[in-house]
């Protein structure tokens, strides 16, 4: 792997968090019996772990690990870091216990485990460095209180790319300038995430290699350029976000439609927003048959200064999902209905209530669709109300105009 | 300002110098300061990251990661165009980080 090969050797190999790396380097150093323990924060790939290895190794302390995949109840615990509390080393040996994800730690899974932790914070026989990832965590929250904390930031996509193009060039591997931003905008500052789908990417044919990227660029634009444009504080910054994306004119239209229609967007303002997709989707329409691509220009400017006029800002968000919301809604709401009914059926006719559903009740839909007062009389026989009439009655002139 | 704005600045992570203005922390909260001093000035600003081997301006709104990057959440320390495009970057970022912050605090 990559990333045990190519990680750094040496704290000063590491890329981002420089005063945080220092600040907790100079604790260490500054070590003593007593001295609170250390809590690094933030989010995965960030270099938490990296460091706290690297710096054992730096600074000569031998390194006594748990980590989530360890069983941390206290019996265990005690039995891993026992030797390593003990007065006296044999060969004055310099211990650093490491309590990696501590956030991951349970009262019920991990039995006694947090309360040894405690035990150890007040001790400060030996060196104590803690690593989570979160920090509204209850757990978390209290070991604040009694530690230096260390917070971690994510790192900065440029120090990422200059990472990733270091470790391409000492494996002699190659990747288009392309490749490399699309693995740091997708690695969202995890260096470690980063590096593993460049290794992914550099293994692949140089065919596999410009689907996969134009197929993930493709969605990472649309939804990177639509965030930006829906979140713009101005008409100008939220032309700019589309002018600047190399989404398909089609692919705009789509999912500005989609985002409006999921958004739940209150009627006159849904109604405007509808009306400026339609402007935006005739301009589509009339580059299509007449070639005349000049007409683009017009397309990101009707969808940022009329579409996104009509948008309170902050009301709509991205999204791809082909089926509003509320549309979503009804047909959970009436499938339990159909369910019910389908239970209910099936008592009177001794079988299944998928059978019941399937089988017999588009007969009974076509029959008693009808007459509204046969499908009332029938409802009531199953002992049910309003809803379910209602959603028979809708399904009945389904049925009918597709028997029509 | 006012002394309650103020205060909270500080325990948010901001330093402040007579001479100098004031400073953020490597791990002060920036989203918090952003709110506090968004208020106080009634607009908008932005925060601009400096250049870690030559110390000028990062131009944020030029680059390629704009849409992704919020200076807030991420590393304050960033590169600028000239630094990046050089060949040996990563050396150069290496070296200053060595000779500018550890090699001085550390040893």
């Amino acid at each position: 792997m990559w990333v045990e090969r190519y990680g750094p050797k040496s704290i000063k190999d590491m890329v981002g968090n420089e005063e945080t790396r220092i600040g907790f380097l100079k604790w260490l150093k500054e070590w003593k019996k007593g001295s609170k323990p250390a809590l690094l924060i933030g989010p995965p790939g960030t270099g938490k772990t990296t460091l706290v290895h690297l710096a054992a190794d730096e600074l000569g302390y031998n390194l006594i690990e748990l980590n989530a995949s360890d069983v941390r109840t206290k019996d265990k615990m005690m039995q891993k870091l026992g030797p390593a509390l003990s007065t006296h080393s044999l060969f004055d040996e310099k211990s650093l216990i490491f309590l990696d994800e501590v956030d991951g730690m349970y009262y019920r899974q991990d039995r006694g485990g947090i309360e040894f932790v405690q035990e150890l914070i007040d001790s400060g026989r030996v060196p104590l460095v803690m690593a989570a990832n979160v920090e509204d965590d209850k757990k978390v929250i209290k070991l604040i209180r009694k530690s230096k904390v260390f917070r971690f930031r994510r790192v900065a996509p440029r120090l990422v790319e200059l990472y990733i193009e270091d470790i391409l060039k000492r494996n002699g591997a190659k990747l288009s300038k392309e490749s490399i931003r699309l693995i740091v905008k997708e690695a969202k500052g995890d260096m470690r995430a980063a590096i593993n789908t460049a290794q992914s990417l550099a293994s692949l044919s140089t065919e596999e290699l410009s689907s996969v990227i134009s197929s993930r660029n493709l969605a990472y634009s649309l939804k990177e350029s639509f965030e930006a444009f829906f979140n713009a504080d101005s008409q100008e910054e939220a032309y700019k976000a589309l002018r600047t994306s190399e989404v398909p004119p089609r692919d705009k239209v789509r999912i500005a439609y989609l985002s409006v229609v999921n958004s739940g967007l209150s009627g006159d303002t849904l109604i405007k927003a509808l009306e400026k997709i339609g402007e935006a989707d005739e301009i589509v329409k009339m580059i299509d048959t007449t070639q005349e691509w000049r007409l683009l220009r017009y397309l990101d400017r009707v969808l940022a200064y009329s579409l996104f006029n009509t948008l309170p800002k902050g009301s709509v968000s991205y999204s791809e999902d082909d089926m509003p919301w509320n549309l979503k809604v009804r047909m959970w709401n009436e499938g339990k209905v159909l369910k019910d009914i389908g239970r209910r059926l099936s008592k009177f006719l001794h079988t299944s209530s998928r059978e019941a559903v399937s089988i017999f009740m588009p007969y009974l839909l076509v029959v008693l669709g009808k007459d509204k007062k046969s499908m009332e009389r029938f409802i009531r026989l199953l002992g049910l109300g309003e809803s379910a009439l209602k959603v028979m009655m809708k399904e009945a002139e389904r049925v009918s105009l597709k028997v029509r | 300002m006012g002394r309650d704005r103020f205060i909270s600045l500080m325990k948010a992570g901001l330093i402040y110098d007579r001479s100098k203005g004031f400073k953020a922390e490597a791990d002060a909260d920036l989203a918090t300061i952003a709110s506090i001093l968004k208020t106080a000035l009634g607009g908008d600003f932005e925060f601009v990251p400096k250049c870690f081997v030559c110390n000028s301006s990062v131009e944020c709104y030029l680059c390629a990661y704009c849409h992704i990057c919020d200076v807030k959440s991420s590393t304050p320390n960033c590169l600028c165009d000239k630094c990046m495009d050089r060949e040996d970057a990563f050396a150069i970022y290496s070296r200053t980080l060595n000779s500018r912050t550890l090699m001085k605090k550390i040893s």
